[in-house]
Formats: structure tokens, sequence, C-alpha cells
């Protein structure tokens, strides 16, 4: 029989490593909150005995109130695992004790683990797990997810529990006279009631006095009890929380002696990096030399990998002679292909910086500073978290949002992280820039992720303006500890999301490439001018025309919907400049772009319809095709509209 | 040394490092300069508590050094264009400076780190 565990905890106190140490698995492990977006599974195997463990979304409390939260109670609540593991940070304990109690109102089986024990050490902290365990009546094990310290002890008690050899005895924490009044008198109506099944009636009864909306809609419903005032759940929720603290804080004295402490690295670190006036201008810094990294550091790799595609393309085509098969096969499948993954050193570079400020704790600072402005375009730092993921690739940035507690404000970061530019659209903007502004490629892509910012924003405004009432959402955040990134994390990250791009490569691409060398190399054997893509592309050309877009520019957006990098693909193909190097990519671009042209088409690229794995994304994540479409039409106008000033303000300048 | 004086030596240094380096690449130059500001700020936010500048001395040591890591990468992988045939970028003056200067930053950051409790 399996053993089945549940991994729960507050965001970032390591529940992702725990993870991994207990079941092998390679997850990648950030750090910031909210990595865990659904619940992971993996097995561990101790003693004789099998253990599927799940690894759920970080929460700071079991309210529902957001989808990570849902996620978590529905599954304690409804698969009721074997035994739950509540897993805390021995640097926050206050907050992980917290959801510990709320996790004991409504579950036996629990496991404390105090993760992070090293750290504890070094800060001269002293736990004892003894008085822990005494106080609220679970095993309590010490752990190091990072070296492993403690993870045999974890899996010993996970099966001694399982066996019934270890138990918990369950904590009934005293609300005080009042609540605990109210308590029985609820408990009474759901035992009248006969709804209980299995939940625990005194859970039940705490959370409806806590106002939580789904148990008050579910008691009303079914057990007729009626709903609470807003003053009455207010002060309801006051007494319970200060209750439990109160509670906490003596266990707390009990069992954790410190020496006393002077300012800490992280404590000096972030007053510079989250300072008021220096704050953004670091973060600004940081961003420029990420891309520098990525456009000037890693650009010699990409060329080499381009002369090696050439000289593979140029040796098919001496092999096979000229006709169809090695058109199909340097023009098409090197062409296409290759023309995409000569970006790679680039695409991996720029996860690398990403990775390094992810891993040593900045982002969440950056999210913190950055607060400050998002607040004034009725956002949060929250919302950015989401959408600097989006530099990555916009599926993630849309699937993270489920952290966003309030509702509209997930909604308008859903509608506006696509205007944040991918890495998919990068190899469209570095072999543009490269050809156009040979002297100031980064500067100009910079520009371009500028502006990618500046409309993201600007749309934050349009869509809080059209559909919501512009509230102001207050960033309630936890700062993770900095920490020196660890290589081993670092690849694990690099490659994580470095291989979607590969993959996309092998899969969307070359089928995309293939289809669009048969629509380029047909009817006419090879003449483009009289193929099927000329026929498509001529017929779209007219709409493009103000910008000054060709046929085969045009083409090469209409395929660029599948995946963004297919615009290079289309490009290679229709241009014929797969198999040739740079300089005859400008020469075939050349007659019929300019600088202002192919300004105006990034900026066309950077803002246009998401490519269809995002609007798929969104579709999920709002439950509906009325903000997919709209995304798709809003990012159509908005990319037509600021493709004509770029093209007709760089008329004047380029 | 006081750590003012030191915050007065860096912002002097980094500044003029950053300056002569917008000549050859404006942005590189401008992110550059905000390092110097963390130095200035440094010995303003002294005034209220000493352990402050501290911090500025060993952030703004440690952001300059990771602006001198990124000059070498550049130039190194520069230097590898040669297998491609194209000729690598010229080392400046500014260049000269900000490479020494970063591996002294280097040595403040490590030095002034120890002032705190690692965590």
């Amino acid at each position: 029989m399996m053993i089945r565990v549940a991994l729960a905890g507050n965001p970032n106190v390591g529940k992702t490593s725990l993870f991994n140490a207990l079941t092998g698995a390679r997850q990648y492990v950030a750090n910031w909150p909210g990595v865990t977006v659904e619940k992971k599974e993996g097995i561990a195997k101790y003693d004789g005995e099998k253990i599927r463990i799940v690894d759920l979304p970080g929460v700071y409390s079991l309210s529902a109130s957001s989808i990570d939260e849902k996620i978590a109670r529905d599954f304690i609540l409804k698969e009721a695992p074997d035994v739950v593991i509540v897993v805390t940070d021995s640097m926050s304990l206050e907050q992980g004790l917290y959801l510990l109690l709320e996790i004991l109102e409504m579950e036996e089986n629990v496991i404390l683990v105090v993760n992070a024990i090293d750290e504890a050490r070094k800060n001269g902290l002293k736990i004892d797990r003894y008085e822990l365990s005494k106080h609220f009546g679970v095993p309590v094990v010490l752990t190091s997810a990072i070296n492993g310290e403690g993870v045999e002890d974890l899996l010993k008690s996970i099966v001694g529990m399982a066996r019934k050899l270890e138990k918990s005895n369950k904590v009934m924490l005293n609300y005080g006279k009042d609540i605990e009044a109210k308590i029985r008198e609820v408990e009474k109506s759901l035992k009248e009631a006969k709804i209980l099944g299995n939940y625990d009636s005194r859970w039940l009864a705490l959370k409806y006095l806590e106002g939580d909306k789904e148990i008050l809609e579910l008691l009303e419903r079914i057990a007729g009890i009626k709903k609470l005032s807003e003053k009455e759940i207010t002060e309801n929720k006051v007494k319970i929380a200060k209750a439990r603290y109160d509670y906490i804080n003596s266990v707390m004295k009990e069992a954790i002696s410190k020496i006393k402490a002077k300012m800490t690295l992280s404590e000096a670190i972030d007053h510079v990096l989250t300072h008021k006036f220096l704050g953004i201008p670091i973060f600004f810094s940081f961003m420029y030399l990420a891309f520098k990294l990525t456009f000037d550091v890693a650009q010699v790799f990409s060329d080499m990998l381009d002369a090696a595609f050439s000289k593979m393309a140029n040796l098919v085509v001496q092999s096979l002679g000229e006709n169809w098969l090695s058109s199909l096969i340097s023009d098409g499948i090197i062409g296409g292909v290759g023309g995409v993954l000569v970006f790679v050193p680039n695409i991996f570079m720029m996860f690398l910086a990403l990775g390094f400020m992810e891993e040593s704790g900045y982002l969440p600072r950056a999210a913190f500073v950055m607060d400050r402005l998002m607040v004034r375009f009725k956002l949060s730092g929250r919302s950015f978290m989401s959408l600097l993921l989006g530099f990555g690739c916009n599926v993630p940035a849309v699937m993270s949002t489920r952290n966003i507690e309030n509702s509209q404000e997930r909604l308008a970061t859903i509608l506006i992280a696509p205007f944040i530019t991918c890495s998919a659209r990068l190899p469209v903007y570095i072999l543009l820039a490269s050809i156009f502004f040979p002297k100031n490629t980064a500067l100009v892509i910079f520009s371009l992720y500028i502006l990618s910012i500046l409309l993201t924003i600007g749309s934050a405004i349009v869509v809080n303006r059209l559909f919501f009432k512009g509230r102001k959402f207050p960033l309630i955040m936890e700062l993770p500890r900095y920490r020196m990134p660890s290589l081993k994390n670092l690849a694990i990250y690099v490659w994580n999301r470095g291989k979607h791009f590969l993959q996309k490569a092998g899969g969307i691409i070359l089928v995309a490439s293939i289809l669009i060398w048969f629509l380029g190399y047909f009817p006419a054997g090879g003449d483009v001018e009289k193929s099927y893509a000329a026929t498509i592309g001529k017929a779209l050309e007219p709409i493009m025309r103000p910008l000054n877009f060709s046929w085969r520019a045009t083409t090469a957006l209409l395929f660029g919907v599948a995946a963004k990098e297919v615009v290079v693909s289309t490009f290679s193909m229709l241009y014929g400049f797969g198999e040739e190097d740079l300089e005859s990519a400008r020469l075939a671009l050349s007659q019929e772009m300019d600088p202002a042209v192919a300004f105006a088409f990034m900026v066309f690229v950077m803002a246009y319809i998401p490519c269809l794995a995002t609007v798929a994304a969104a579709k999920m994540e709002t439950g509906s095709w009325k903000w997919p479409i709209f995304i798709v039409i809003y990012s159509s106008l908005v990319a037509y509209l600021i493709s004509f000033i770029a093209y007709n303000v760089g008329r004047l300048f380029l | 040394m006081s750590k003012k004086l030191a915050l007065f030596i860096m912002t002097i240094v980094s500044g003029s490092v950053a300056f002569m380096e917008i000549r050859a690449d404006f942005l590189f130059g401008t992110f550059l300069g905000i390092v110097s500001l963390i130095f200035l700020f440094g010995i303003m936010d002294s005034i209220v508590e000493e352990k402050l500048a501290t911090a500025h001395l060993m952030v703004g040591a440690f952001i300059f050094s990771i602006f001198a890591i990124f000059r070498i990468l550049e130039l190194a992988s520069s230097y590898l264009g040669i297998v491609l045939g194209e000729a690598p970028d010229k080392i400046t003056i500014a260049d000269i400076l900000l490479m020494v200067m970063g591996v002294l930053s280097f040595l403040i950051f490590l030095r002034e780190a120890k002032e705190f409790k690692i965590t």
C-alpha cells in the first residue's frame, strides 16, 4: 500500500528543496515565493514502504482567498492524505506555526518540519524540537534540505505515523470565551444539519467565523446558517488571530533561544538594494547588465553556431545537388530550424542572468522596489514578479498569476502579460538589429525592452479604466534571505527554461519550417515570387502597406502567430539566406527594408498577437474566451498603431 | 581609514571611471555612474547610522566588481571572435582602470562583508 503525503508550508520555506531531497526529483527551486503554483508529485521509498509525496503550493493560510490556497486546502480536505507535513523556515518560524495551527484544526496526522536548521545555527538560534513537539502535539523534525540533514529522520517519521507507531495529539487551542461560545453554537447547527462528511466541525465553525467566503456560502446553502456581517467577521478574525499568535509566541519563548543579533548581511544588502532613491536605478542597472550578457557576450557563440549551420547546409547542397530534396533540407530544415537555433546561446545567457537574480533572492526585492511604481498603475509588486517571468516566456507569466490573491489584479496582469517581450521574440530582434543597427545592437534591443515595459504599464492603465474601478492592491510579501546561487540550481533553472526553446525548435518550428518551405517552394519549383506563400502574403500586404512591410514580412508575421521564432524561419526561407551568413541576410533584407521599417517591424513583433500557447494559457486561466479574444484584438491594434508611429518617426531620424 | 573617507574616495574613483566609459559606451558608463551614487548616498546615510556606511561600501564595491567582470567577459568574447575573423575590441585606459578597480572593489566587498552576520 502506498503512503500518501502532502507537503504544505508557507511560500519559500524550502518545500520544493525538501521535495527534491525526499524524492530525488529535480524540480526547480527558486529563492522567491510562489514557485509551486500547482501541486507536484514524486515517489520516495523507505523501509519497504512506497511514499507518494505531493508538493503543494506555498500558502500563508488556508482561507482559499487565492488559487494556491484553494489548491492546498482542497487537497488536504478532499484527498485526505495519510500524513501532512508542514514545512516551516527556522528563520521565520512564527508564520509557519500559524499555518500549522490551522492545519491541526482540520487534520490529525501532521508532522512539523523546521527546515533550514543550518541557517538557524549560523544565526545563533537554538531550536528545541522537543518543546515544539510538546506544545503542538506533533512529531517535529529538524531538516536542512540543502545538505540533507534530517531527511532520513523525516522519512522514518512519515512511515512511523502511517503505521500508527507515531501519532500527533491534537492541540485544541482555546480562543477565549466569546469565540468558543460561537464555535459551539455553529457546531451544534452543523451537527443538527448532518452535513459534516469529512469535515471537522470545529474547523468549519472557525472558518465560518473568520468569514471564509466558500464556507459561508456552503453553510448558508446547506445548513441554513445566516451569513455574518463584515463587522462581526473582522472582530472574529482579530480575536482568532490574536489567540493563535499569543499561543505561538508563548511556545517560541520556550522553544527558541537566541543570542543578541547584530545587523545581518541580508539587512545590510537590503538597505542599499531597496533604497528609497537607489532601488529603482539599481534594478535597471542589473537589467541592463543582463541584456549585455545576452546580446554582447553571447553573440560570439551565436555567430559560431551560425557558421556551423551554414557549412552544414552547403555540405547538403554539394552532396545532393540542387533539387527539391536538398532545398527542403538546406533551406527548409537547416535554414528554418538552424536559423532559430543559432540564438540558443543568447537565450540561455538571458536565463542565466535571470536565474542568478532569482536564485540570489534579488527578484523579490525588485518586486518590492517596483511596487512603488506599480501601485500607481493599480498593480502591485506581485504582478511585477509575474511580468518579470514573461521575459522568459509569456505562458509561465500568465500561469504564475495564480499567486495573485485579488481577482481583478490577477485578470489585469493576465491581460497585459503578453506585452512583456518574451525570449521567443529575441531572435527577431537580434537578426534585424544586427543587420540594420550593427553599432547599436544592444541599445536598440534594450530600447525595445523598455518600450515593452512602457506598453505593459500603459495597458495596465487602459485595462483598469476599461474593466475595473482601479483599486490599489497592497503588496504583502515575504523577502527571502540572500544566498549565493548554487551552480547546480542555476544549471537546472537555465535548462528547465531553455529546453522549451529547444523543444519548440524540434517541434512546432520544424513543422512550421517544412510548411513554410512547401508554401515557398511550390508550385513554381523554388520561385518564391510565384509561390503559395507569395499569394497569401500579397493578399495581406495592402493591410500592412502603411507600415511599409513587404509581402514577405507580412507572411512572416502571419506564421509568427504560431510561435514568434517562426518569424525568423520564414525570413530565412522567403529571403533565401538560411544557408548563408549574416552578410547575405543583410543584403537580402536591405532590398525591402531600411532601418525605419526594420525598427517598426521589431516594434510590431514586440506588441502583436501573443503566440498560440499564451492565448491558450490565458483561456485556461480566465476560464473564458472573452479575455483571450480581447488580448488578440487589443494587441493587434496596439501593434499596428505603435509600429505606424515608429515607422514615421523613424523615417525622420534613421 | 574611516568609512566616510573610503566612501568619498570610491565615489570619486567610480564616478571618474563611469565618465570615461561613457565616451565608449554611453549606457554602460551611465549605469556604472549609479554605483558612484551608491557610495555617495552612503556618506549621507551614515549620518543617520554609522553602520549604513559599511553597507553602502560593501554593496557598491560588489556591484562595481560585477561591472568589471562584465567588461572582462565582453572583451573575452570579442577576442573569441578572432576565430570567426572578427576584429577584437580595443582595450582602453578606462577599461584597465575599471578592471583594476574591480579587483580592488571585490577585496573591499570581502572585507566589509565580514562586519555583518552571515545569513
